[in-house]
């Protein structure tokens, strides 16, 4: 109920409340509109590829086929197809973002916000400061990435190093790991860790409360479902692979998150944000890696692990940020009444890649139109940072933990029990990583640093 | 086994609509509250039903997402569980007056009911 009372500056009169609930139905529409460009009325191209194969590309296998093909032109046609869409109704698609911007900066200036982003933020109480921490630092700290990408590109033998070539595997570990397999190795990576931590992670994965195996009709992907009063659930579809095993440990998370949490605090604040759900989880996946690196005996084995570790900060912490970057680039730009075309937009993109990556995606066909690509940016604006402050507080949490700093356990143990009882920052902080200080996302930068570092190490040995 | 026992929730599908049936009525019981909050007995009597509702309506969705989640084929337990969808928009849509009201009366006035009761506080 505070909340309710936090967001009455922002609420309006009765009458101009009612006057804006009329264009209420009008919001939906970015989104309706994306989804039939993007997805309804998506005819997928076919392919040739060099060995005569002829393949349909979608939105759910062009990323394994990127992975998996070994011809640098045949991959450049998987690429291209996949983008085409976005390149052939690039207008369409900068008109729906343009519609986004203009909703956010309609609602911000009529709620009596500075911006866009800070009406956003506003919601959970986020302070702008963590935004620009999480930009800044990114922006500031790129040459690793660079440094990465010159050791894959020299690796994987490439000629050219393109956007597309990130799906590449250093090397190949085969291993098989089934549910039970999984399940085991996870309750390995916590032993002794603290015995309340651990029952709930072994709760979490009772039988009976995870549906391990795709079947046919089954709900894709994997997660976690909590409701008060009830026992978590866990849907998987595990395919006894490494990402299946982090899977296992990522959702393991959530759901102790949320035994924590309803047994702790009442019905009204067990309710906990995507801010913080996503440390609770992320930190399991740092724990399970760490056992991983420090058990693995084979050089395959290491630079597997390595190169997933690095590929979780690339993807989490960096193409996250990019993408909130390029949010709050386009913003502006409508705060500074400059025309949003396709070209303004994808300008934004250009500098971003060439800036993080040092690749010029002019070359690539279709990726500066990347921002009509990540469906994130017109259904739910100002979101996927959150994926990256959660990332950067679970691996300083972690630190903590590992470096045995006095209470560490018991405060990121103190933050799974407290729900939604109060702001996700707050919550953060007292769980040991303050999102307003620098130093907590510095600490990403340091850790990828390292990555990099000991992988450099193992492929040159 | 390492697939779903959905029996802390419901032992069958005609478990579930027997208690689906119990809905309606708790809808209504919310909505009679409106323009009523500003009175403490009934602000109180108020979230004691919304979490009476909230209880069933846990149990009632969870069971069957779930259940819908385990065939997304099967038209049965789909319609379902729109079925469910289409009484929570009502329900979000008979009581949107709860915001507007608290806001009518004022923080204070608020805030004096919540702490003044120890159900209310937690």
């Amino acid at each position: 109920m505070e909340k309710l009372f936090l967001q009455q500056k922002h609420v309006l009169s009765a009458d101009q409340e009612n006057l804006l609930a009329n264009f209420g139905a009008t919001r939906s529409v970015p989104s309706s509109l994306y989804q039939a460009l993007a997805i309804i009325d998506r005819q997928d191209e076919k392919v040739t590829l060099s060995d005569g194969k002829e393949l349909t590309i979608t939105q759910s296998n062009y990323r394994s086929l990127l992975a998996e093909t070994a011809s640098a032109e045949d991959r450049k046609l998987i690429f291209e197809a996949a983008f085409k869409r976005y390149k052939d109704n690039k207008a369409a698609f900068a008109s729906a973002y343009n519609l986004v911007l203009q909703q956010l900066s309609a609602n911000y200036k009529s709620r009596n916000y500075e911006s866009a982003l800070e009406a956003a933020l506003f919601r959970n109480n986020i302070p702008t400061s963590v935004f620009h921490n999480l930009k800044d630092v990114a922006y500031e700290n790129t040459s690793h990435i660079k440094r990465y990408i010159q050791l894959r590109k020299k690796h994987l033998k490439l000629e050219t190093y393109h956007t597309y070539d990130r799906f590449l595997k250093l090397a190949r570990d085969d291993s098989k790991y089934s549910f039970e397999t999984a399940r085991n190795l996870f309750f390995e990576a916590i032993d002794g860790m603290d015995p309340h931590y651990v029952a709930h992670q072994k709760d979490a994965l009772l039988n009976g409360y995870v549906d391990a195996y795709p079947k046919d009709g089954k709900r894709t992907g994997a997660y976690s479902s909590g409701l008060y009063g009830f026992h978590p659930y866990i849907l998987l579809n595990h395919d006894d692979t490494l990402d299946a095993v982090f899977t296992l440990a990522h959702e393991a998370g959530h759901s102790a998150h949320t035994i924590f949490s309803n047994e702790n605090q009442p019905m009204a604040m067990a309710d906990y944000t995507i801010f913080v759900a996503e440390i609770a989880s992320t930190f399991n996946e740092h724990v399970l890696l760490d056992y991983l690196i420090k058990k693995s005996t084979t050089k395959e084995q290491k630079i597997d692990l390595l190169e997933k570790a690095i590929d979780g900060i690339m993807a989490t912490f960096f193409r996250q940020t990019l993408f909130a970057t390029y949010e709050y680039e386009a913003n502006k730009l409508v705060e500074q009444g400059v025309p949003i075309t396709y070209q303004s937009l994808s300008k934004i993109m250009i500098d971003l890649y060439k800036h993080y990556y040092d690749i010029d995606i002019t070359t690539e066909n279709g990726k500066e139109y990347v921002w009509a690509y990540i469906p994130h940016l017109f259904y739910t604006p100002f979101y996927v940072y959150q994926y990256a402050t959660s990332y950067s507080a679970s691996l300083k949490i972690y630190d903590n933990v590992k470096k045995q700093v006095p209470q560490a356990m018991e405060n990121f143990i103190g933050l799974l029990k407290s729900g939604g009882s109060d702001y996700p920052v707050n919550q953060a902080a007292k769980a040991g990583a303050d999102l307003t200080n620098k130093e907590t996302f510095m600490a990403v930068i340091e850790r990828f640093k390292s990555l990099v570092d000991q992988l450099e190490k193992v492929l040159e040995e | 086994m390492s697939q779903w026992d959905l029996s802390p929730f419901y032992s069958s599908v005609e478990a579930w609509e027997e208690d689906l049936k119990k809905l309606p009525a708790h809808i209504e019981h919310l909505a009679s509250f409106k323009g009523k909050l500003s009175d403490l007995q009934s602000f109180r009597a108020f979230y004691v039903a919304e979490e009476e509702t909230n209880k069933l309506m846990y149990r009632l969705y969870g069971y069957i997402h779930l259940a819908s989640d385990l065939n997304l084929k099967d038209t049965v337990t789909s319609s379902k569980n729109q079925q469910l969808m289409l009484m929570f928009s009502d329900l979000g849509q008979k009581t949107s007056f709860v915001a507007p009201e608290l806001i009518a009366m004022g923080e204070e006035k608020v805030m004096s009911f919540v702490q003044s009761d120890d159900f209310l506080k937690t």
